[in-house]
């Protein structure tokens, strides 16, 4: 007969186990966000969950990373990990086992808080059920992609301070890597654009980090977390029941560890010593004495971790070998940023014939150019006068091109102000295949490179520019769409150019006719 | 039926057991003996599942153990280093291996906790080491499984609380046709309880014996005479061991001790006795006739 994925039996005695630290926080959780709804007097705006419940944000970090390290804590110490793998379940029932209780908590920490913190602000009609469960829903999500990183940290250590050192390890490496990285490259050269404008920041691709109303990070967080249950599963099942109450099952796993985690303590170093090789420092002499510290403090980093999860002197000196893969990481990040990735991305130029589509994200300025007929220098840009004057008020008979620029105008409001938001949400995704527009996009953005290379070449200060013989240029962040790749660049497009996109985006996906709610599309 | 063929199990460079092949029948307490380090909870959690064999099989019934619920779920270890939930009682204990062996039974647990005269209600982390061991003996026993497993088990019980626990185990298995493997660094311990004994040195088995045919096989012998004598003189006996101070000689012999009493008293000597040979005798001398010493190999207390 072959053996049940999950043991009923096993299931309700790990439920029980944990129902204790569960029920504490979901006491804790929704004692405090009551507290804190008492204190305001029940007033609120409407809105979603997270403005009643803000324990929801805290929630997917801390309740599955203490519910899963308290589910696995077995194999942290050599007689309990005896007993568990003594139990006559397969190793693959007794971790599947174990998880589904970790995951039956999370789900009713999140939701019970959420039902009783929901109650009171429905009654007075602030949330609504979408707002209740998608924030719902999404904490659930984030709280199982944290179930299965704690879970794969749990199958590659097997000392509790090994556990609580590497879950924020590999939580926050990837992301403090891939930011510190890319800001090597986006100040290289002002028609790159940052980490949101280029949907690379972290709540793009997970919910853990917001995100929520990106379709990419729903994606993302459900692949990863997939991909790394698989990964524990892996080690799960072969991972020696002799190993508990070592800092990892195998010293190459230490290792590897040791080694990220010092990685990242070196990027300070590795991101000043690329901005030298690239000339992007007025005096690198005075930076060297830093990048020296930096380094310093990770091989103290480095060592001091071996020392606080293994509790040995004499391991300090096996780990002297792995100092090379180090270095060498160093000089290998190094030199593909400075003398690959930088390029790359600076060469870049997209033509008619390579370019699938082009997109907008949202993020519009645009210039009210003085002269016209001239080429000029800004610095600033404007408000559009109409956004700023009629703030609130519904444009009855502005033309489409108005009521998009209503929509997507730049002001000095926060840039999630429902009207960008609504700009951008109309925008978003909306893949325009017109040639005559992909022609517009290609040629505007080789004219704008190529004044950046000259300006970096005669080593003038890098100013943001405005061209056209219309009354207003349009800054936009833009997408080229090339296969499966995407790449994101300002491109500055005349009045003409800006109008014929926008509509070309209308026929794929219309604005709603006037009037409409307003609050509806929160 | 448990048995291990060519059992091989290392940790890094050391090699815990060593090409280890032995069978436990059903119906039987198969005793495991040996120094500090021998491999005894090694071969243990081996045959339980927790250890990954390097090389060799361990099957009970014909089924292979590791990974396999089947299999698993035909015996119980108690183990040296005991393990009980944080804060549990015995009455929590009780749920867990209820909810883990389907044939567990409540009563005869609450019969044994009795027994042990152990407080059901009473957090176990407040028991001293005794009682621990009985606690985690009566769940074992409790579960009735096929084969119950116990590493050093008798260690910290009071000689009457010994006593008890072994008319148990002797029960158990008459009454279910159960097996027990017992193992532990003491011989005197098992010499009362065990049918079968293997001792264990440096990973590998050294002797495996049935212990009701080796002592009623083996006996010794004091006999002395008038004029001198040599070894020679009993030539026709099967000679173990031989010791002669003077005029009298000890003698350790297998074979029929009836023909062998009547073949001595027809030398007439001045003095003939025939003893019982202890376990711990008996081993001493077959691992000296192995070049081994008995003492090094057991190592310890036997107390």
């Amino acid at each position: 007969m072959k053996a049940p994925v999950i043991d009923r039996g096993l299931l309700k005695e790990t439920m029980r186990r944990l129902r204790t630290p569960a029920l504490t926080m979901l006491i804790l959780a929704t004692v405090f966000d009551l507290l804190a709804q008492l204190v305001s007097g029940f007033e609120f705006t409407a809105g979603s969950l997270y403005i009643f419940h803000p324990s929801l944000y805290a929630i997917p970090f801390i309740v599955p990373f203490l519910l899963t390290t308290m589910g696995f804590r077995f194999q942290t110490k050599r007689c309990d990990s005896d007993f568990y793998h003594a139990l006559p379940f397969t190793r693959v029932t007794l971790t599947a086992t174990v998880l589904t209780a970790v995951a039956a908590w999370c789900g009713i920490v999140i939701v019970g808080s959420s039902i009783v913190l929901s109650v009171i602000p429905s009654i007075l009609g602030k949330l609504s059920l979408t707002g209740t469960l998608l924030p719902m829903i999404a904490t659930l999500f984030a709280s199982l992609f944290m179930v299965s990183l704690t879970f794969l940290v749990t199958q590659l250590c097997g000392r509790g301070s090994s556990i609580v050192f590497t879950v924020p390890i590999f939580l926050f490496s990837p992301m403090i890597i891939h930011t510190t990285l890319y800001n090597l490259i986006y100040p290289y050269n002002n028609l790159f654009v940052d980490l949101y404008a280029s949907r690379q920041a972290p709540s793009y691709y997970n919910l853990l980090f917001g995100g929520m109303e990106h379709l990419s990070a729903w994606i993302w967080t459900v692949a990863l977390t997939v991909i790394l249950l698989l990964i524990g599963f892996f080690f799960a099942k072969r991972r020696p029941s002799e190993t508990a109450g070592n800092a990892a099952v195998h010293p190459a796993a230490q290792a590897c560890i040791r080694v990220l985690l010092a990685f990242v303590c070196c990027l300070p170093a590795i991101s000043e010593i690329v901005m030298i090789l690239t000339d992007q420092v007025l005096y690198p002499d005075e930076i060297l004495p830093i990048i020296l510290a930096v380094y310093v403090v990770a091989l103290v980093v480095y060592f001091l971790y071996e020392l606080i999860t293994t509790r040995s002197a004499k391991a300090l000196l096996r780990t002297i070998p792995w100092l090379g893969v180090l270095a060498g990481l160093n000089v290998i990040c190094i030199l593909l940023i400075t003398f690959l990735a930088i390029p790359l991305a600076n060469n870049y130029e997209p033509t008619p014939e390579t370019v699938d589509s082009i997109s907008l994200t949202g993020n519009v300025t645009f210039y009210n150019m003085e002269d016209e007929g001239e080429r000029l220098y800004w610095e600033s840009y404007q408000d559009p006068y109409w956004v700023y004057e009629n703030e609130y008020d519904l444009p009855t008979d502005e033309p489409l091109f108005d009521r998009y620029n209503y929509y997507y105008g730049y002001s000095e409001k926060s840039f999630y102000d429902w009207e960008a938001a609504y700009g951008e949400s109309r925008c978003d995704g909306v893949r325009v295949t017109d040639p005559a527009c992909i022609q517009a996009a290609c040629k505007a953005f080789s004219t704008a490179k190529r004044d950046a290379d000259s300006n970096r070449a005669a080593n003038k200060t890098i100013l943001r520019k405005a061209y056209g013989t219309e009354w207003a240029v349009y800054e936009v962040v833009m997408e080229f769409h090339s296969g499966p790749f995407t790449r994101s660049r300002i491109v500055f497009l005349t009045e003409t150019e800006y109008i014929a996109l926008l509509n070309a985006i209308n026929d794929i996906r219309p604005l709603p006719d006037f009037p409409f709610n307003f609050e509806a599309i929160q | 039926m448990l048995q291990a063929t060519d059992l091989t199990k290392r940790f890094g460079k050391f090699t815990a057991l060593n090409s280890i092949s032995l069978t436990v029948p059903d119906s039987c307490i198969y005793g495991l003996v040996g120094s500090n380090g021998a491999g005894k909870s090694t071969f243990l959690r081996t045959v339980c599942g927790i250890y990954r064999a390097d090389s060799g099989t361990v099957t009970f019934d014909g089924l292979p153990i590791y990974d396999n619920p089947e299999a698993k779920r035909q015996f119980v270890l108690v183990p040296d280093d005991l393990f009980f939930l944080h804060g549990a009682t015995p009455e929590r204990m009780q749920q867990l291996y209820a909810s883990v062996y389907p044939s567990f039974d409540s009563g005869r647990y609450r019969e044994l906790l009795e027994q042990f005269r152990l407080p059901a209600q009473k957090p176990v982390a407040q028991f001293s080491k005794g009682m621990r061991r009985l606690t985690a003996t009566a769940l074992a026993l409790a579960s009735k499984p096929k084969l119950v497993l116990f590493d050093e088990t008798m260690d910290g019980l009071d000689p009457i609380m010994r006593h008890i626990v072994k008319s148990i185990i002797a029960d158990d298995v008459t009454s279910r046709g159960a097996s027990a493997v017992v193992v532990s660094h003491s011989l005197r311990e098992l010499e009362d309880l065990c049918d079968q004994l293997a001792l264990l040195h440096q990973g590998g088995i050294v002797l495996e014996r049935d212990i009701g045919n080796l002592k009623t096989s083996a006996f010794k012998i004091q006999i002395a005479f008038a004029e001198p004598f040599e070894r020679e003189h009993f030539a026709m006996l099967d000679i173990v061991h031989y010791q002669q101070q003077g005029k009298v000689a000890t003698l350790i012999v297998t074979g029929d001790r009836n023909e062998t009493e009547a073949t001595l008293r027809a030398m007439e000597p001045l003095l003939l006795e025939v003893l019982p040979l202890s376990l711990e005798e008996v081993f001493t001398y077959e691992l000296q006739a192995r070049n081994y010493d008995f003492a090094t190999l057991i190592g310890g207390d036997e107390g």
